[in-house]
């Protein structure tokens, strides 16, 4: 079971990003065998969505977007960063090609992946996929969510 | 296509739809900023946000033609936010024909259609060639601490250089939120600070992971002092702190940008606060007005004492009546509306059917406890129903605003076309009409108001050579008259040339030449509604308009709605268009014609009457009779729908018997008491006339049921504008609120009717379009004026 | 809408799909298609079972003065209004009284309306093959009316066997008989003339 917190202020790239999570069986799978691992995807429709989602949600992951009014997406990672219980949390950025910055300081924040928009259900998935095996190559750090 | 990506695809739609009206009035407010010659950067930054988002999502769907203009576009958007182009009229009028082919490439991809589109190609050309123009404003030079500039977007950091450049001072603000009620709290912050300068950017700070609250530091750059702004924002908690510069002092002169000198801020980065206590000062409710300093003009959306202001204390739910976050609003298919409308209608038909049954009960001897239990039951019921139906009446109503940006829009578009120029002025945008009318306006309105531009405002010479001033004048107005809409377009233009019309009517044969002497200046006007009097080739020869003017009649016709017209000739034209609210469900006044019931819209009824066929006369060859003074065109319905003439005869028809016909007596026909008694009828109807009320307090003791009388017949008292029709019915059966549903297309070209309806015994009762049937009469006179009679539908 | 539901007769509701295909009789006679046969004017007519949504018993109707003469009326099928056509006057036969036999077929051949068709009574479903099936006016003779998509002399025919539809088809009171010819309807012909 993974728990996905999007964070995005288009409702339809929620939607997309939502239906990419939710048709891809053993995306989440726990072990190699198990072909139907569950994902639930939370939706956040602005950063301070996602401030008041973020506390208590035990997420697995976290897809933001960049480029949001008031709060934006490199705004929410430092929060995360300097949080003590919301440091371990798996991190995508998005945002545009052309924002060569915004992308850099992403990844300077510490994220783990960054998608540039638009991008397809397969490149999400595959960046999903690549975080997932890479952590899960670490010595588990604590026993919350159900990797 | 699995339904979650069906259901996306959906939203990609109503997102991008609504994301091109968001674009359209912010172009359109950008627009009047750049005649006003100032530019609010967070306006610029609005319009490339909604561009930057259709662009990824065109990306998402394969919608590759928005892709590449939205690309094109938000090159263009991102050099303006970012100061290297400046905002100037040819740039925005890139803008506005881009918002233009959003919409039409929008419905090509719906419809999946992929015609090529010429003007997409030249305006990507134009938008190539539309960068580059405009001076740079510098920013270079500046040192800002990299522990802020790690998380500013490009646009807040131009931001923050810009106000460096502008000499503001930097302010950070600190405040601490529920996350409850973080959004009415933000909402409200941005509201009271917006007027003293920029808010850069908010920084959430992580302290100690309170779940229930947040701290927030803003950064802040304004022109005022600390002191107005700590005024301005501590009834809402805030802290304000000036931030040093490097080599401190007072802020400096703006200076030109190129010649700043070397200075960083230093905004550290929040740190970890400890847990809130209470606050050493105790927030007083807002300071007197005499107090405060004279620029103190944020609007506070509480005037009120605030005893919660603290920043410890949790605010409590916050009744913000003005300021809605987005997070309020719901997206709703209409669909679903109509569904629930239904459902109002069901459980109208079962208030009606309750209301006979207590009829039938309190004849019969029963239980006098449970008879008014009962009642009381039953007035519950019913006025649940009433608000229920309120209730999604309500949602189902959206702002004209929506079709008038659009029109503003074309406006826009048009004078700039036709090298004239105009002022639009707008009126009563907040005037809400149901959704599925606003989506059916846009088009006729759209018609008229480039009528008005291209046939009504003169060329600018000739308004001179009149002393009219040199722009022209269109006026946009709307406002709620009873339970109608009154939408008004009027210019001050040259008029209509009605002597040319009426020539040109006789030439086409629509007029007779004799009559041509009789008709009014107002049955002339209305020539131009008349189909073939309104074709191009007729309009240049006539100094007016009416353009298609003909179908918009017809458009406006299907809405339940009339359009009338006025004109001066040197001072201008004025289209009327008067519409019901809402199209789902009516009151309705209940008839019967020869024992076929009838709803007719209580909007539409004036008054009913008794007929005296003794007081029937014969005027210009119609029926008429002398009501309250003034005289009354009757039309039988009877007759009308060819129905026998003779009320309450049997069976009609070739089906009328081997349906289930039952006679009416089951519909309510007990007198009430009080109602009318033939002795009070006299020959000039005045004394029996009695005002139908539409019952607002719909009791049932307040609908009147009449039991039909012997061959006593009745005159329904239409009213359409400001023209009367009598229309003779055999009885008057009651009021109710019906819910009106469409005729299918295979009953499209039947006139008379605006749908249908279904009563409490299971029958259905057709509903009269009265505003048709009006028109169809007034026709009918005329028809001796004019060939082919007018056949809109 | 309670009491009215109760009060409701019951109506068969005809799976759009074709039945069960029985091998044994198919016997290389290309592909069938199943047809509801009624009565109009005295003649058995049929139309494709896949277009005919339910069949209807004779609901309160109520005419619609100046509509065209072939439309008896509207009726409410469970709060939809449904436009009410009498076949006998779409194709120009003779009427005769309306009978407790008649029934409306709902159907919705082009997908835009869901229209009702007034027929003098249903009979029963044919399963036929195309190779039964006459599709050329050759069978009738130069002047055949377009609407005509076929004839079929069903001595050949096979009724439908007493399972699933025949047994709704029972409920509605289909009386069993043959017919010597089936008049095969193309209804899209006929609803949009």
């Amino acid at each position: 079971m993974a728990r996905i917190l999007v964070v995005e202020d288009s409702s339809a790239f929620r939607a997309f990003i939502r239906a990419a999570l939710e048709d891809a069986p053993g995306l989440f799978a726990a072990s190699p065998d198990d072909t139907h691992g569950e994902v639930e995807v939370v939706e956040a429709a602005s950063g301070f969505d996602a401030l008041r989602l973020l506390p208590r949600g035990n997420y697995d992951l976290v897809i933001t977007d960049i480029n949001m009014p008031d709060i934006n997406g490199l705004e929410l990672l430092r929060f995360m960063r300097d949080s003590e219980r919301h440091r371990k949390v798996a991190t995508i950025i998005i945002s545009t090609q052309s924002s060569e910055k915004d992308r850099a300081r992403g990844l300077a924040l510490g994220a783990d992946a960054f998608l540039a928009k638009p991008f397809t259900v397969e490149a999400l998935q595959r960046a999903i996929t690549t975080i997932l095996q890479a952590r899960s190559s670490l010595p588990a750090e604590s026993s919350e969510g159900s990797r | 296509m699995t339904s979650e990506s069906e259901r996306a695809r959906e939203e990609f739609f109503s997102e991008a739809q609504e994301i091109v009206e968001g674009l359209g009035r912010d172009l359109l407010a950008l627009d009047e900023a750049q005649k006003a010659g100032h530019v609010d950067p967070d306006l610029i930054n609005d319009v490339f946000r909604a561009v930057h988002t259709l662009k990824g999502l065109a990306g998402l769907f394969g919608a590759t033609r928005m892709s590449s203009l939205s690309h094109k576009l938000e090159e263009l958007l991102d050099d303006l936010r970012l100061g290297k182009v400046d905002v100037t009229a040819p740039v925005l009028d890139l803008l506005f024909l881009s918002v233009q082919l959003y919409g039409k490439l929008l419905q090509a991809e719906k419809e999946g259609r992929d015609q090529p589109m010429p003007e997409l190609e030249k305006l990507l050309t134009q938008l190539d060639r539309g960068a580059g123009a405009g001076g740079t404003a510098g920013n270079g030079g500046h040192i800002i601490d990299p522990n802020l500039l790690a998380v500013l977007t490009e646009f807040e950091e131009h931001k923050l250089k810009t106000n460096i450049a502008q000499g503001n001072t930097l302010y950070r603000l600190k405040v601490r939120f529920q996350l409850a009620t973080i959004d009415q709290g933000l909402d409200e912050l941005k509201a009271t600070a917006k007027p003293h300068g920029d808010i850069i950017t908010y920084l959430p700070a992580s302290d100690g992971d309170d779940i229930d609250s947040i701290t927030l530091e803003i950064l802040m750059g304004s022109r005022a002092s600390a002191a107005t702004l700590r005024n301005a924002l501590h009834h809402l908690g805030v802290e304000v702190e000036e931030l040093p510069r490097q080599g401190g002092g007072p802020a400096p002169a703006p200076a030109p940008a190129v010649s700043t000198p070397v200075q960083a801020h230093h905004i550290p980065t929040p740190t970890p606060s400890p847990p809130p206590v209470a606050p050493s000062h105790v927030p007083s409710a807002m300071p007197p007005l005499g107090h405060m300093p004279l620029d103190m003009t944020a609007p506070h959306a509480f005037p009120a004492p605030r005893l919660d202001a603290g920043a410890s204390i949790p605010p409590k739910a916050q009744e913000l009546g003005t300021i809605k976050s987005v997070a309020q609003t719901v997206r709703v298919d209409i669909q679903k509306l109509d569904v629930l409308m239904n459902i109002v209608g069901e459980l109208s038909i079962v208030r009606t059917e309750l209301e006979r049954l207590l009829e039938k009960m309190r004849d019969a001897h029963t239980n006098r406890e449970l008879r008014i239990n009962l009642h009381r039951l039953q007035r519950d019921f019913e006025r649940n129903v009433i608000s229920l139906r309120r209730g999604i009446l309500e949602v189902r109503m959206v702002p004209l605003g929506q079709v008038f940006d659009k029109l503003a829009r074309v406006a826009r578009q048009i004078s700039r076309e036709a090298g004239k120029q105009v002022n639009l002025v707008i009126t009563g945008a907040e005037t809400e009409v149901d959704k599925l009318i606003v989506e059916e306006l846009s088009d006729p309105l759209m018609h008229m108001m480039r009528n008005a531009i291209d046939h009504g405002i003169e060329e600018r010479e000739m308004r001179e050579a009149v002393s009219k001033p040199a722009v022209g004048t269109i006026a946009l107005n709307a406002f709620q008259k009873g339970n109608h809409v009154v939408i008004e377009i009027e210019d001050d233009g040259k008029g209509i040339d009605t002597e040319r019309l009426l020539e040109k009517g006789i030439r086409m044969g629509v007029v007779q030449a004799d009559e041509a002497r009789t008709m009014s200046r107002r049955e002339v006007l209305n020539l131009i509604f008349v189909p073939g009097l309104s074709t191009k080739s007729a309009v240049s020869e006539i100094s007016g308009r009416g353009v298609g003017m003909d179908v918009v009649k017809t458009n406006i016709s299907k809405l339940g709605g009339v359009i009338d017209v006025q004109s001066e000739p040197g001072i201008g034209t004025k289209f009327t268009v008067t519409l019901p609210i809402t199209l789902a469900i009516i009151s309705a006044l209940i008839v019967k014609v020869s024992d076929q019931q009838f709803a007719i819209p209580l909007a539409n009824v004036q008054e009913a009457v008794w007929l005296d066929a003794e007081a029937v006369r014969v005027i210009d060859g119609r029926e008429a009779v002398t009501l309250r003074g003034s005289t009354l065109q009757l039309c039988y319905l009877a007759r009308l729908f060819g129905l026998s003439d003779t009320p309450d005869a049997g069976g009609t028809g070739p089906f009328g018997s081997g349906f289930d016909m039952s006679p009416m007596s089951q519909a309510p026909g007990v007198p009430p008491r009080g109602s009318l008694r033939s002795e009070s009828i006299r020959q000039d109807y005045a004394a029996a006339a009695f005002p139908y009320r539409p019952a607002s307090s719909s009791s049932p003791s307040a609908r009147t049921a009449l039991a039909p009388r012997q061959k006593r017949r009745f005159i329904v008292v239409t009213a359409v504008g400001t023209r009367r029709l009598g229309l003779v019915v055999d009885s008057l059966v009651g009021e109710q609120d019906v819910v009106i549903k469409g005729l299918g297309p295979s009953l499209k070209n039947v006139a008379g009717f605006a749908g249908a309806t279904q009563l409490a015994d299971q029958r259905i009762a057709l509903v009269l379009d009265a505003p048709a049937l009006v028109e169809e009469m007034f026709a009918h006179a005329d028809r001796a004026r004019m060939h082919g009679g007018t056949h809109g539908f | 809408m309670a009491s009215n539901l109760a009060r409701r007769t019951t109506s068969a509701v005809l799976p759009a799909a074709a039945g069960t295909k029985r091998k044994k009789a198919q016997r290389d006679r290309g592909p069938i298609t199943e047809y509801l046969a009624f009565r109009l004017a005295g003649d058995v007519y049929a139309a494709p079972v896949s277009i005919i949504r339910e069949i209807l018993k004779l609901h309160p109707l109520t005419p619609v003065p100046r509509a065209p003469a072939s439309i008896m009326g509207i009726i409410s099928v469970r709060g939809q209004l449904v436009t009410v056509i009498d076949l006998r006057r779409r194709l120009r036969l003779s009427e005769g009284p309306v009978t407790s036999k008649a029934r409306i077929l709902l159907v919705d051949p082009m997908g835009v309306e869901l229209l009702g068709l007034y027929v003098d009574e249903v009979l029963q479903v044919y399963r036929l093959a195309d190779s039964e099936i006459e599709h050329t006016a050759t069978a009738l003779g130069g002047e055949v009316a377009s609407y005509i998509a076929g004839i079929a002399r069903p001595a050949q025919a096979q009724a439908s066997p007493q399972e699933g539809k025949g047994v709704a088809l029972k409920s509605v009171g289909v009386v069993r008989q043959n017919a010597s010819v089936i008049i095969l309807l193309d209804l899209k012909v006929v609803l949009s003339s």
